[in-house]
């Protein structure tokens, strides 16, 4: 199962809750016990499942496309 | 939202772990039944509930560990009952398993103590009765329930019991359709007319593998909040 995850239209201390298209199920990250390198199902079909989080950096485009000069980027306006 | 981060998400990951709670289907075999003449003793077929993987019950979604010790032994399946304390046995789920095995059981009825019992049924077709007396109990919690903008009802009683999201923190409920996720974005390439400058110095979230890399800026998010696309073979989700 491919899960596509979207906006629940909740946030909980201003964190956004996701859900996930395929069963309902609920969806969160950076509550304590969850932390924020994970979401953990909070409710529904798929409760106590995780989704872990892969390697990623936050920067500047300047600085990541002097290191990955190939990369692509998201277009901002879909066709 | 006061930390900005992206949690990109293996979501194959999550397609492996719900394989490996299927229940496994099995057809039995009585050990002895090849000789007509003389029909094997047969043995009482038990099962029984071993217990829950969550004894403090935080939601009406329960996991369940049944065990069918008799394999073999003209067990065809194995069925789970429960009941509210005095209430009436209900059927919960039928298990074709003769390994122990955890089921997911919702419980629809009324919140406080529930009883289980599990009963071995034999491929005799005789019906069985269920246990009379409980083999586990579960105090299972009223649901808690919030109602969003568009009056959809959300039940979040295992996010409150189980993470400490208390009710107060559930802000907004725009409506699950509102915000709606890009899924397989369009990408723009080096060479391409409105591939971002090298000299910008706009926030970006960046992934990459091997040869591949692929950069989102965090400033696209807030109006979608998730991006879910396809990297390096890899369905990822894109948060902020």
């Amino acid at each position: 199962m491919t899960l596509t995850l979207a906006a629940s239209g909740w946030t909980w201390e201003r964190t956004f809750v996701l859900w996930d298209h395929e069963t309902g199920s609920i969806w969160f990250g950076g509550v304590g016990a969850v932390g924020w390198d994970q979401l953990v199902c909070i409710g529904g079909e798929l409760q106590g499942q995780r989704l872990e989080q892969i390697d990623l950096q936050r920067t500047l485009w300047r600085s990541w496309v002097g290191s990955h000069p190939g990369s692509k980027i998201m277009r901002r306006r879909q066709p | 939202m006061t930390r900005g981060l992206i949690a990109s998400l293996i979501l194959p990951l999550a397609l492996l772990l719900l394989v490996a709670c299927e229940s496994e289907t099995r057809t039995v075999v009585a050990e002895d039944d090849d000789s007509p003449t003389a029909p094997p003793p047969r043995e009482t077929a038990r099962a029984e509930v071993l217990g829950f993987a969550d004894d403090e019950a935080t939601s009406r979604r329960l996991d369940v560990s049944v065990a069918v010790p008799d394999s073999g032994r003209g067990v065809d399946h194995a069925e789970l009952w429960a009941r509210p304390q005095g209430g009436t046995w209900q059927l919960q789920t039928v298990i074709d398993s003769l390994d122990p095995v955890r089921v997911t059981v919702p419980a629809e009825g009324p919140f406080g103590p529930w009883e289980f019992a599990a009963v071995a049924v034999p491929d005799s077709g005789e019906p069985v009765d269920v246990l009379d007396a409980a083999e586990a109990t579960v105090i299972i919690p009223e649901p808690i329930t919030i109602t969003d903008r568009h009056g959809e009802v959300w039940e979040i009683t295992h996010a409150v019991h189980r993470w400490g999201l208390s009710v107060p923190g559930w802000q907004h409920g725009i409506g699950r359709h509102t915000l709606r996720p890009i899924i397989e974005p369009a990408l723009s390439c080096p060479g391409d007319v409105d591939y971002l400058h090298p000299d910008n110095l706009t926030v970006v979230l960046g992934v990459f593998e091997g040869d591949e890399a692929r950069a989102y800026k965090l400033g696209d998010l807030p109006d979608v909040e998730v991006v879910d696309d396809v990297f390096a073979g890899a369905h990822i989700a894109v948060t902020y």
